[in-house]
Parts: C-alpha cells; sequence; structure tokens
C-alpha cells in the first residue's frame, strides 16, 4: 500500500503570529484517488493545502514525494514537482487573453528572448486538447474577464497542464462560485483526472461533495490531524462526529410550531427583475420561520435584495401587515420594518473597522436621537448595550471593533442591529456562511429565539440540512421562479431538492 | 446557462474595446478637419511638424504614466520631474560649466533617482503612489526653486544644447524635423515592444490586473513597480531636457500641464484608471488628441486661459467614459 | 461589557496605544518640535510668534477640515485650493458691485456649494477617481478664475467698498488674535460637534468605514459623500474669503500649495477611510505651520518649506502604513 503513495506531508506545523494553526499534522496521496480534507473552519485544512502547494512555508515537519524529502519553498517549487492548485479565489489578469492566463508569469520565449506569440497560442491549444472535450468551450483567445467563473477554474486547470505532467493537483473550495452546469462540469473533468492517474486533494465543506467525489477523506480539527477513513466506509454521522469532535444537535429541540400567529407580517406579490427572478409571490406569518431554498443562481438573493431596495426591482408589490408599501431603499424597507442580514457579513453585513456601538445604533438613529434630533451619545450607549445582551454576544465591550469578533459572534450583532431596529420581518440570507458548527449551532437558536418572540424570518440557504432543520414552511426556487411550497413536516432531502432542479 | 450567453458577452466586450479606438480615431481627425476649416495653416506641412515637435514632450510622459497606470499607480510627479529635468541639464551647463551631454547625463539620472525614491516608497514601503509621488513633487519644486530662484536659464549662447530640439534633420516645407521627433518615435517603438514582446511587459499587465495572481504566478511586483515609476522618471527628466532643448531655456515650471494632459491622453487612449490594461498604439493617438486640441485651440485663436477649462473638461470626460460602473 | 477577562482588559489597552494616544502623540510631536526651534531662537515661544503663526496657519486650517472630512471618506478634493481663491475674487467682485457684504459673502457660499456639488456628482455618482477628478476641477476653475480676471488681483485697500471685509477679517483680539484665527478655532469647534452629534456627521464615518454596509443600513450613501464634497467645498470658500479680507486681497494664486498642506495635514492627523477627528487634524495643522515658521525664523528661504512640508508626509504616510501592517 504505502509504495503507492506520491506526496506524503508528515508532521506538518505552522503558526501565525504565535498562534498555531497546524498542529503536527500529516497526509498522504495516491494516484489515481481524490483524498478530500474536511474539518471546519478554521481547521488548517486549506493551511495544509496551501503549504504543500509552496503558497506558505511551514514551520517544521517533512513533505516526500515519490518517497524522496523534497523541499517546498514557493509555488515555483511545487510546479516543479507537478503539484498544482486551483485557489479558491481563482487568479486571473482579467485584460489577457486565456492564451496568456495559461502561461503567466512564465510565457514562451523565442530565442531573442522575447515573448514568443505563436509557440504560446500554439502550446495553449494543445494544452486545450489535452483536456479532451472538458476545453472543447473554452476559446485560447478571449479575453479572460469576459469569461465566466467555470471557464476561469478551466483555466486555472490548464495552467497545471502547461508544463510537466501534473502529478497532484488541489482543489480549495472548487463549488463555492460555480453555477450547477459548472459544478457538474467540474466533477466530471475531476474524476477524468483521477483516471488518468493524477492524485487529487479537494477541500470542501459540502458534505454531499465528499461523498460524490472522494475515496478517502482526511478530517481536521482546529489544525490537528482526526483522522483518516475510505469514503466507502465511512457515513456522514461518523464524519460529522470526527469534525466537531462531539455528538451536537445542531438546529435545537423539535419544532414547536405554537409560536406561529394566523397573523401575515410580509407579503410578496408578483416580484420580477430581469432574469434573476420572475414571478415570485410568497408571505411570511408573525413567529414563522420560512426557509427558501435553491441552488447558487437561482435568484434567491437577488430577489432578496430586490425586495428589501438593496438593488432595483422591475415590477412587483411588497404588503407589510396588510398595508402596501413602496419600497426602492433599503431606508424605506427599514421604516416598513424589515431588516436584511446579507450572504457576505465582511463586506455587506458589519462595519468592521467601526465599533460595535456604532455597528449597532446605525440602523436605528431615532432611537439615539434627542429631541433637537442631535445624536444622543449616553442613549446610545444604553442603546448598543441592550442590543448586545440580546444574543449574548462575547465581546469586550461595546467599543471593540466589530473585526476583532469570531464569525458567530458578527453574525449575532447582524442580527442584533436588526432586532434594535424594530425589525418585524427578518430576512436572513446564508446566515452561516463562514461560521463553523459550534457558532452554527448558536445561530440558528437565536434565528428560533426571534421566532418565538413573533418576528417573521425568511432563511434563505443552499444548505439543504440547514433549511429542513429550522425552517417551519419552505419555498423553492431554480432558474428565478418558485418551483414549490411545502409545510416542513418530516420531509427528506430528496423532497425538497428535486424542485431544486430544472426539468 | 451561460454557453450561448458567454459567447455573445464576449463579442459586446470585444466590440466595446475596438469600437472605443474607433470613435476616438473619428475624433481625431474630425477635430483636425475642424481646425482645418477654422484655421488655414492648421493642416499645413509646417504646423504639422510642428504638432509633433510640441507633443514630443508630452508623448514621453504619456508612455510614463500609461506604464504607471498600467500598474494601477499614478505618478502625480511627471511634470515636477521633467522641469526638474530641464532645470538641472541648464543649471550645471550656465552655473556649473559641466559639458552638455555630461549635463544631459546627469539630468538622466536625476529623472532616475526621482523614479527610484516613487517606486521603492510605493513598492516596498507601501505608500499609495500617489501620496509619494505628491509629495516628491513638492520636494522637487523646492528644489528646483532654491535653484533657479524662481527665474528660467537662457540657454541662447549654448549651441550643442540645441541641437536635441531644434536641429534640422529633414526638411519638410521648409521645417525641419528635429531628433527630438524622432527620439518619440523611437521610444514608442520600443513601449510597444516592451509591452508586447517582453516578459516583463505582460507582467506589468498581470501586477495590474490581479496582483494576487501575479504574486501566485511567481511575477515579482516590487520589481515591476521600481521598474514603471523609474522608467517615468527617466522618461519624464528626458521630456523636460528635450523641452528645454526647443525652447531654449531651462524653465522652472513647465510642467503644470503635463501630469494631466498624459492621464488625459493615456485614459483617451483606452488605458484603465484602475489598471491591467493598456495600448501604446491609443496612447500615441491620445496623446496627439490632446496635443491638436490644444495646437489647434492656438490656431484658432482661443485665448490661454480657456485651456486650463478645457483641459479640465478634457480629462474629466475621458475619465467619465473609462470609469467601469456597475449596473 | 459582557464579558471581562484577561484578553479583554488586554485588547483595550491596545485599543488605547492605537487610537486614543494619536492626539497625544502628535501634542508631543508638537511640543517637541516646538521646543527644537525655541532652542535655536528664544523669540520663538513668544505670545506675537504663536498668534503669527496661527494667523499664517488659518487659511490651510480651515480648508484642511473639509480635507480632512472627505479623507473620512476615502476621497481627496484638490481642487480646495482653486475654490478658495474663487471665493475671496467673488466676494471682491461683488462688492466692487455694490452688493452688501452678507449677501455677497452668501452668494460665494452659494458658488463653493455647486462646485462641491459638481465634485460630489462627478466621484460619489458617476464613481470617478476623486484625485485626478479634482485636479482636473482645479485646472478647470484656474481656467474659470484667468477668463475673468486676467491673472490679475483684485486690491481692496484704498477702496471704500471693501471696508466692511477688510475691517472685519483685520478685527483683533486679545491683542493679538485675528478674526480668521478666531473663525478657524470655531469651524473646528463646530465640525467636530457636527461628526459628533449629527446623523449626517455620523454617516460620514459610516459610509467611509464600509459604503455597502451603510447602502444596506439604509443611509442615502451618494448624498452622503456629495454633501461631504459639499462641506469641504464651503469651507475653502470661507477660507478663501478671510484670506481675502485679511491680505487685503483676492489674488488667483492662493491655491498653488493649499491642496497639498492640506491632504499632508489629514494624512498627519491620522485621518484614514471612517476614522478621524478635528482634535488631531487640528494639531496636525499646528505642527506643519510650527515647523514652517521655525525655519523662517532660523532664516531658511521660503523654497525649503516645500520641502519640508514634503517630507513631513512622506514620513506622516510611512509611520501610518506601518500601522495598518501590525
Amino acid at each position: 500500500m504505502s509504495e503507492n503513495i506520491i506526496l506524503k506531508a508528515e508532521n506538518i506545523t505552522k503558526s501565525f503570529y504565535g498562534n498555531k494553526v497546524l498542529d503536527n499534522v500529516q497526509i498522504a496521496l495516491k494516484p489515481g484517488k481524490v483524498h478530500a480534507l474536511c474539518g471546519e473552519n478554521g481547521a488548517g485544512k486549506s493551511t495544509l493545502l496551501k503549504i504543500i502547494t509552496g503558497l506558505y512555508t511551514k514551520d517544521s515537519g517533512s513533505i516526500y514525494m515519490d518517497g524522496k524529502e523534497i523541499t517546498v519553498n514557493n509555488v515555483d517549487d511545487a510546479k516543479k514537482y507537478g503539484i498544482h492548485v486551483v485557489p479558491q479565489e481563482m487568479q486571473m489578469a482579467r485584460h489577457l487573453t486565456v492564451a496568456e492566463n495559461i502561461f503567466l508569469g512564465n510565457p514562451p520565449k523565442n530565442k531573442f528572448g522575447f515573448v514568443d506569440w505563436k509557440a504560446m497560442n500554439k502550446r495553449a491549444a494543445e494544452v486545450k486538447a489535452m483536456l479532451g472535450k472538458h476545453g472543447e468551450k473554452i476559446n485560447i483567445h478571449d479575453v479572460a474577464g469576459d469569461l465566466g467563473m467555470g471557464a476561469w477554474q478551466l483555466i486555472e486547470i490548464m495552467r497545471a497542464f502547461a508544463g510537466e505532467t501534473p502529478r497532484v493537483i488541489a482543489f480549495d473550495e472548487p463549488t463555492s462560485s460555480l453555477s450547477d452546469s459548472e459544478v457538474e462540469a467540474l466533477f466530471a473533468l475531476i474524476n477524468d483526472l483521477r483516471d488518468r492517474g493524477v492524485a487529487i486533494v479537494y477541500v470542501t465543506h459540502r458534505m454531499k461533495e465528499i461523498f460524490q467525489l472522494s475515496d478517502e477523506i482526511s478530517v481536521f480539527r482546529d489544525g490537528k490531524y482526526v483522522g483518516s477513513r475510505l469514503t466507502a466506509e465511512t457515513t456522514n454521522d461518523d464524519l460529522v462526529a470526527m469534525m466537531i469532535g462531539r455528538g451536537l444537535n445542531l438546529y435545537g429541540e423539535k419544532k414547536d410550531r405554537k409560536y406561529i400567529q394566523d397573523e401575515i407580517a410580509l407579503e410578496v406579490k408578483n416580484f420580477s427583475h430581469g432574469k434573476d427572478y420572475q414571478n415570485v409571490n410568497l408571505y411570511v406569518r408573525k413567529g414563522e420561520i420560512l426557509g427558501m431554498y435553491g441552488l447558487v443562481g437561482a435568484g434567491r438573493t437577488e430577489f432578496v435584495r430586490g425586495l428589501f431596495g438593496a438593488d432595483p426591482k422591475d415590477s412587483g408589490t411588497v404588503l407589510v401587515g396588510g398595508k402596501e408599501v413602496k419600497i426602492n431603499h433599503p431606508r424605506k424597507a427599514i421604516k416598513a420594518g424589515i431588516g436584511l442580514a446579507t450572504e457576505n457579513r465582511r463586506e455587506e453585513g458589519l462595519m468592521l473597522r467601526a465599533s460595535l456601538k456604532w455597528n449597532l445604533s446605525m440602523t436605528n438613529f431615532p432611537a439615539i436621537m434627542n429631541k433637537l434630533g442631535l445624536l444622543n451619545l449616553k442613549k446610545e450607549k444604553a442603546y448598543a448595550e441592550k442590543g448586545m445582551q440580546i444574543f449574548r454576544v462575547k465581546a469586550t465591550g461595546y467599543d471593540m471593533e466589530a473585526g476583532g469578533l469570531s464569525g458567530g459572534n458578527q453574525q449575532k450583532v447582524v442580527l442584533s442591529k436588526w432586532v434594535m431596529a424594530d425589525c418585524d420581518v427578518l430576512i436572513v440570507d446564508e446566515p452561516t456562511r463562514g461560521i463553523d458548527v459550534g457558532a452554527k449551532a448558536e445561530v440558528y437558536a437565536s434565528l428560533r429565539q426571534l421566532a418565538e418572540q413573533g418576528k417573521a424570518i425568511i432563511m434563505v440557504s443552499s444548505e439543504l440540512p440547514e433549511i429542513l432543520g429550522v425552517s417551519d414552511r419552505i419555498i423553492v426556487m431554480c432558474e428565478g421562479k418558485v418551483t414549490a411550497e411545502m409545510q416542513n413536516d418530516d420531509l427528506t432531502e430528496e423532497d425538497v431538492i428535486k424542485y431544486a432542479f430544472s426539468n | 446557462m451561460s454557453e450561448t450567453t458567454q459567447i455573445v458577452k464576449v463579442k459586446r466586450k470585444m466590440n466595446r474595446d475596438t469600437r472605443q479606438s474607433i470613435v476616438v480615431l473619428i475624433a481625431l481627425v474630425v477635430m483636425m478637419a475642424f481646425f482645418g476649416i477654422m484655421s488655414e495653416y492648421f493642416l499645413k506641412p509646417s504646423n504639422l511638424v510642428t504638432l509633433f515637435v510640441s507633443a514630443v514632450p508630452l508623448g514621453l510622459i504619456a508612455i510614463a504614466q500609461s506604464s504607471c497606470l498600467l500598474t494601477g499607480n499614478f505618478d502625480m510627479s511627471v511634470g515636477m520631474v521633467a522641469s526638474l529635468g530641464g532645470i538641472i541639464w541648464t543649471w550645471l551647463i550656465v552655473d556649473l560649466g559641466v559639458p552638455t551631454y555630461a549635463a544631459f547625463a546627469i539630468g538622466l539620472v536625476a529623472g532616475l533617482i526621482s523614479g527610484l525614491i516613487a517606486g521603492v516608497t510605493t513598492a516596498y514601503m507601501k505608500v499609495p503612489a500617489w501620496i509619494s509621488t505628491f509629495a516628491l513633487m513638492q520636494i522637487w519644486n523646492g528644489v528646483i526653486l532654491i535653484i533657479t530662484n524662481g527665474d528660467a536659464y537662457r540657454m541662447t549662447k549654448y549651441n550643442d544644447f540645441k541641437w536635441l530640439g531644434q536641429f534640422k534633420i529633414f526638411s519638410i516645407d521648409g521645417v525641419g524635423i528635429p531628433p527630438a521627433v524622432f527620439i518619440l518615435i523611437l521610444a514608442y517603438i520600443l513601449f510597444y515592444i516592451l509591452l508586447k514582446y517582453t516578459k516583463l511587459g505582460r507582467d506589468l499587465y498581470v501586477i495590474g490586473g490581479n496582483q494576487e495572481a501575479a504574486r501566485n504566478a511567481g511575477i515579482n511586483i516590487n520589481r515591476g513597480i521600481v521598474f514603471v515609476f523609474t522608467m517615468s522618471g527617466v522618461l519624464s527628466s528626458l521630456a523636460g531636457m528635450l523641452f528645454a532643448s526647443r525652447s531654449g531655456s531651462g524653465q522652472p515650471i513647465i510642467g503644470d500641464f503635463y501630469s494631466m494632459h498624459a492621464i488625459a491622453g493615456s485614459v483617451i487612449g483606452g488605458t484603465a484608471m484602475t489598471g491591467g490594461k493598456t495600448n501604446p498604439i491609443m496612447t500615441f493617438v491620445g496623446m496627439m488628441m490632446v496635443t491638436v486640441l490644444q495646437n489647434g485651440l492656438n490656431m484658432i485663436g482661443v485665448p490661454a486661459y480657456y485651456q486650463h477649462l478645457v483641459t479640465g473638461a478634457i480629462v474629466i470626460l475621458a475619465i467619465w467614459v473609462q470609469t467601469e460602473r456597475r449596473k | 461589557m459582557t464579558v471581562k477577562n484577561k484578553t479583554g482588559v488586554k485588547s483595550i489597552t491596545q485599543k488605547y496605544t492605537m487610537k486614543q494616544m494619536q492626539p497625544v502623540l502628535l501634542l508631543l510631536i508638537l511640543i517637541v518640535v516646538s521646543l527644537i526651534f525655541t532652542g535655536f531662537n528664544k523669540n520663538f515661544m513668544s505670545w506675537q510668534n504663536w498668534s503669527s503663526i496661527l494667523l499664517t496657519a488659518c487659511t490651510v486650517g480651515i480648508i484642511s477640515i473639509g480635507q480632512g472630512v472627505c479623507k473620512m471618506a476615502d476621497y481627496f478634493d484638490l481642487s480646495v485650493g482653486m475654490v478658495a481663491s474663487l471665493g475671496g475674487l467673488l466676494v471682491a467682485f461683488l462688492l466692487q458691485a455694490g452688493v452688501p457684504l452678507l449677501i455677497a459673502v452668501l452668494i460665494a457660499i452659494i458658488m463653493g456649494a455647486v462646485c462641491g456639488l459638481l465634485a460630489g456628482v462627478l466621484v460619489a455618482y458617476l464613481k470617478m477617481n476623486s484625485f485626478i477628478t479634482t485636479f482636473a476641477l482645479q485646472s478647470a476653475y484656474r481656467g474659470i478664475i484667468y477668463i475673468f480676471t486676467d491673472g490679475f488681483p483684485i486690491s481692496m485697500t484704498m477702496k471704500e467698498c471693501f471696508v466692511p471685509l477688510t475691517s472685519f477679517c483685520q478685527k483683533t483680539f486679545f491683542g493679538s488674535v485675528q478674526t480668521s484665527v478666531i473663525a478657524m478655532i470655531v469651524l473646528y469647534v463646530v465640525v467636530h460637534l457636527f461628526l459628533t452629534y449629527t446623523k449626517l456627521g455620523r454617516s460620514i464615518f459610516l459610509v467611509g468605514g464600509n459604503q455597502k454596509c451603510a447602502h444596506i443600513c439604509g443611509i442615502n450613501v451618494i448624498a452622503v459623500q456629495i454633501s461631504i464634497f459639499i462641506l469641504c467645498d464651503i469651507l475653502a470658500v470661507l477660507s478663501g474669503i478671510l484670506y481675502a479680507g485679511r491680505m487685503g486681497t483676492a489674488t488667483a494664486f492662493l491655491g498653488a500649495t493649499i491642496p497639498m498642506e492640506s491632504i499632508a495635514v489629514a494624512i498627519l492627523g491620522g485621518t484614514v477611510a471612517g476614522h478621524g477627528n478635528m482634535l488631531q487634524t487640528f494639531l496636525a495643522v499646528l505642527i506643519i505651520f510650527v515647523v514652517k515658521n521655525g525655519l523662517i525664523m532660523m532664516g531658511i528661504p521660503d523654497f525649503y518649506q516645500y520641502i519640508a512640508v514634503g517630507l513631513i508626509m512622506f514620513i506622516a504616510v510611512m509611520v501610518q502604513v506601518e500601522h495598518k501592517g501590525r
């Protein structure tokens, strides 16, 4: 068995600013196998990937290739050994052609040392041919900036084929920004690469992909190596247990519908915006959590943003508490009692460099103003104090910068600021994205707590277990349209997911 | 989804770039026709030569500015470095008696040092380029005033000084083409080769387009940035000296317009303000457009004061067209 | 104060060193620089000299308020110098035409607001780069000034119609403190109160800190950004009027060094996107003008001041870049 290993890393340790992010971890890759690396956020899987592929240097430990120890200090070293990475953030020079992007930083040169465009295009065409049918879609003369994420990923993979035959290709969360058809194409390509004997490392958050794709699994937790399993011999529950290290009921107690009131808090009629979403109708009751499920690109995020007035819409009416309100700017939505916790918490959800106090009060200036319309800083402090207690945010005080909080606590602050703005309807878009498992449970509990207080909640998510675990009622979107609406009574994943794919 | 939509997008986008180039070319032709109609002298060979001669300093500075913009940085100091070059050259000759060509070389070295300072502070010390070059601009302004006390150096006595800008190599219609014009043309040819056919040139596109990608492709980003600023310093200084040679004097403030005009020229030529995109040929066209406008306004008798206004308006218009707005 | 533990206390002290210590640091620099100059020349510490420092500082000082507010939103306004010139010239022109002082000032302020609106629309609405755009605007304004004045200043010394302005501006308080200095201090306090206690003031910080988040939280981002430029250009106009009244002449050449110096002040004052305060900005103004004044008292020619200010700017930026890295 062991002679079959291409690449082995042992006792790898790495610290950033004194924080040990990797502590004595190991991994062994075999040709023609897909090796999934999984673990919570901060488990160290991406860091290990970056060490193997030369983006980071290790503090200690050793890496062996074909049984011989090698040193990988930078990306070029790694490439020499045929080790490549397809990073999460794809790295394209947007104004250059596909061919140039394939040979980025290392264009073919003629004997005078000048860039040889003919040779470059010819070799790019050869690389494209190597990918067979997977490469057909791409034209090497196109400008990279005009292409989609799927094409960019293909370019990243083509880079691996530009030099020596690749022996190890690492994928870091490759599906996070792809559409369905692109994901399918990617999986086909990965399977193809596996058949050619390439060793593949695959880092992902998504359980489904692990079981769909991998042959072996290694689990990391808090920078430590937990263990490896053959995928065929592992169940979902085993994996979760390994990842979180304890049995944890993420979604809390069995749902109790007695909090749901008859009164409709928000009703949306005939919402449309171009190709993003068409004719969306829905309602949500007080005390109810409405789950909106759909694949990435189904139009859910666009819809809630249109509803909230953050982005323009073409048509549609909104009724809050039975009365029609015109919403063309977030200001109007807030006034009508709607709040939106966006999917990208760090970019839109919070002011990372501002204090928690400012973050909490910014949605509700009237609450901290005196009679003259001036800000009352004492009132603001009390306001912030109150806001932080709703979900018991773990912080040193309301003067702390939001950027210093953990992901889970940041999300709690986002929720609090909307609760404090007296929102009756709270829209949360991917509330647990980038949050580790332990903190997820707290976010779910927070949402449940709000529903019990009579708030109406719309939870947008592409994670099916979360949708099934938390929502009272589920709406499924697909290609911009609502395809199903159902009460969440003993539904299985299959019941829901079939509506998320187009026929 | 996307296969067909992607292809459509590509076509639309490619059209957009070419369309912009075509629009700029047409605008240049229309502008020249307009001035030709308004002034009978405008299209005379003698004036066309004048046009090229007066384009020399701006043309060189536009190369400097385009390459800085390509990496996603501005160089605010170009105009002042041009003044500095001219002043150092003339000062060395007149006050210190340095031989003309040795002084010329020292002038280039002064530009090189200025560029190095800008490049090193930007690349290695992570000072935003516009601030470091803005500060440099003030520092050189002080140096120039200290050297000159605000006066110009008259160079009427020095014949070899004037060779670059005034010697006539060819004569067309009684008007000679001075070596400076050939320097300009040579500079653009070299600029084209640099950007199109050298690894360094291609690397600059990546540095400006996507730093992360450049880093991971093993491209030495800092070296690229230091290179463009150094090149910018040398070219600006050269531009200032060629201006001095043509005008027969070293002027303490020649550069007032050049920073602006150079940005206008590059941006009209399709250089992206955000970096990663430029085109040497179109930079030349854009720069010529600015020159033609200035020369034409002079020819039809618009007072110099209005040119400030026109310049400002053009820069704003050019940037407005180039700014990528999300819908 | 939900959790108080060891790490919590530690991070609060870290915060003190980062933010709250900045004014103390600037004050220390100011004291040290002043002491050095006093060492060279005993007269430096005189009341007379300090009031003259304040007087020379007040033109840039007032403009730096606006520049600082711009910088809080991650913008620059390079047109402030020319807007100041425009303001002074416009008031002089109107006074010459027999318009009462208050109305003339009001019209000039409106003109400043229009300039700010223009810059704001270009930068905030059309998303153009503020540095280059305002640089271009500066050139355009210069053109306008030249077209109307032919580059000649309007002298106010001999004519009756200018007396209300000049006498107001040249009035002195507490012995040798002129109106401009009082105005500067009042404006610093007013803008400080505005930033701290009004919704718009707070919104400026929020928009500077994170536009997208501010938008989602219901703040009209573009309106806030435009109002920043309006505020900045109105302050520039006020500064220009005070300068004209104080010097007895309205000139087109006021603006040459102002953008540079006001940006140097904003940077030295530690203003960054989403953060900044008026006390630090004021201390930064004092430091720069103490240096300039000190150099003059040491008999060093004017020209070296360019170099000094350029160097201060360099050093200030470099120090702050290091801060960010930590």
